[in-house]
């Protein structure tokens, strides 16, 4: 094959993978910060301790972790078609990415806002500070460059993930290698998505590691 | 300004709290010395309800803080300023940023903010590190900038953590000086908690000596020290146990304000011809009430009815005597 023909194939499902992963991202950051802030809000070192309330969102949060993607993927097929409208694409895969990710995301939250010292939490309560006060003046902000870092962790895992997707109906990178490399025993093929997916990878660490650096005036 | 009575706190199987009662008037500065554990956290947290007491009564500026609803609650925070010993700034945003927290959480306008924060930095004379980031601050400069933050609500009340407990002795001094002046200048209240004494004697009027949860002794930082028999004067005038010979009796003479300049031993030797030697002395001078200084002095004295008699005609002068504690009798 030809650099054209590789550019012509690989590209087309490149963008798809960009369009899967970076959707996905924004609803996990969208629904797993405040799941994660209602996590570390909940825990019993946190703003509120509410162990029965903590113990029930801290069991969904697991069982959405513990679930293998692939099952959670053909599990959530309704719930897939009734949002989406198809289960088939990468529009359609976006939907068990997030319900993978956002668990995953949330539980890093809660560790990132853990390390908060307390101290610094009680200094806000002695300003008369409510809770979102807190969490919006002080926790968030003493937390980002952790909670940045915890952002890419997860962007690679929904990497790898959307590759899973791409072998039972989502588009993308990893639908083309499942196709050309290992049903059509393409290894070539197999081998430059793979290599585009490392870059990938590499180029969101470097992004998220320079973002935190910045962000960290610790 | 701040009342409390009979205020009692238990964690589990600790007391932390065992009926603590003591009355800091407007616009001094009242310290509370104890060792760690005697429960000084504790007792300055209950004064802004960041610790609920079990029971008794915490008021301040006549407002009854245990009992007040969630919303009540952080409006009278508000009014109330603390500083820690680990400064507890948020390190990712710029001092000027940190200082102006309390006006965001008041959810005062952007332009006031600026003139406070400026206003403020000025009079802890960090007016160029506005821009600057807390890690790139000493210690004592951070503390400087905690302690701006906690005035920007234009409270009444300041409560200080141990805010000197993590400073070297140059910086106490320093810090120390800046309450001592915002103090005097803003009319501004100060609770100190401390295990320092040198806090204590330096820039409180008041004081009380905390221990094992209960108040025992409280009153003006210098008749605390004048008083022979004080925990807080013993510990002041660290004059320690000095062996002396039989056959001689030794006490501590204590002498405050004019007497300090009072040649006392020449007037022993002199009017009672007496044989004195000197065994120890401390003076320690405070900011306290205007100003103060307090002495005390160990001398050895011969066994007779003479020195009896000389140390009788000392308490009639105003001196304090007493026996230090294992001394010969």
């Amino acid at each position: 094959m030809t650099f054209d023909e590789y550019v012509d194939l690989l590209g087309p499902a490149a963008l798809e993978t960009l369009q899967m992963v970076g959707l996905t991202t924004l609803w996990t950051v969208v629904f797993g910060l405040p799941l994660g802030v209602a996590l570390y809000a909940l825990s019993p070192r946190g703003l509120r301790p509410q162990g029965l309330a903590y113990k029930a969102i801290g069991l969904v949060v697991n069982i959405g972790r513990s679930v293998p993607f692939i099952l959670l993927m053909l599990a959530i097929i309704p719930v897939t078609r009734l949002l989406v409208g198809t289960s088939i694409g990468s529009a359609a895969a976006v939907v068990p990415l997030a319900v993978a990710a956002v668990p995953f995301f949330a539980r890093l939250v809660e560790s990132s806002l853990l390390e908060v010292d307390p101290g610094l939490v009680e200094a806000a309560r002695s300003m008369g500070a409510h809770g979102f006060g807190i969490v919006g003046r002080v926790l968030v902000p003493e937390a980002l460059p952790s909670i940045i870092r915890n952002v890419t962790v997860t962007v690679v895992a929904v990497i790898g993930y959307s590759a899973m997707a791409g072998a039972i109906g989502g588009g993308g990178l990893g639908a083309v290698a499942v196709r050309f490399g290992y049903q059509r025993f393409q290894y070539d093929v197999m081998i430059v998505a793979v290599i585009v997916l490392v870059v990938f990878v590499q180029l969101i660490q470097l992004a998220g590691d320079l973002i935190s650096r910045r962000l960290d005036r610790r | 300004m701040i009342e409390l009575s009979d205020v009692r706190k238990r964690y589990r199987d600790t007391t932390a709290l065992d009926g603590v009662s003591l009355t800091v008037r407007k616009g001094e500065v009242f310290g509370v010395l104890g060792r760690s554990g005697a429960g000084k956290s504790t007792l300055l947290r209950t004064v802004n309800a960041l610790e609920r007491p079990d029971s008794g009564s915490v008021r301040v500026n006549g407002v009854e803080i245990t009992t007040l609803g969630a919303g009540e609650l952080r409006k009278t925070r508000a009014r109330i300023g603390m500083v820690f010993q680990h400064f507890h700034l948020v390190r990712n945003r710029t001092v000027e940023a940190n200082v102006g927290l309390p006006l965001r959480i008041s959810g005062a306008g952007r332009a006031e903010r600026k003139a406070r924060v400026a206003e403020l930095l000025d009079v802890v004379g960090l007016a160029d590190k506005a821009k600057a980031f807390p890690g790139q601050l000493s210690g004592g400069q951070r503390q400087r900038v905690a302690i701006a933050r906690a005035l920007a609500a234009k409270p009444d009340v300041l409560l200080s953590d141990e805010a000197t407990s993590a400073l070297d002795p140059d910086t106490t001094v320093e810090i120390l000086d800046l309450l001592r002046r915002l103090n005097r200048e803003l009319g501004l209240t100060i609770l100190l908690i401390t295990h320092e004494l040198q806090v204590v004697t330096r820039i409180c009027d008041s004081a009380a000596v905390l221990d094992g949860g209960r108040v025992t002794e409280t009153g003006r930082v210098a008749d605390l020290l004048a008083t022979p028999g004080s925990a807080l004067g013993r510990q002041a005038f660290d004059l320690g146990d000095t062996v002396t010979p039989t056959a001689t009796r030794t006490a501590d003479i204590t002498f405050t304000g004019a007497e300090v300049g009072e040649p006392v031993v020449a007037a022993l030797v002199k009017r009672f011809d007496l044989d004195v030697s000197i065994l120890d002395a401390a003076v320690q001078t405070g900011t306290g009430d205007d100003g103060f200084t307090v002495g005390r002095l160990r001398v050895a004295l011969p066994d007779t009815p003479v020195a009896d008699e000389a140390l009788a005609w000392l308490v009639e002068r105003g001196y304090g005597v007493s026996t230090p504690e294992g001394g010969a009798r």
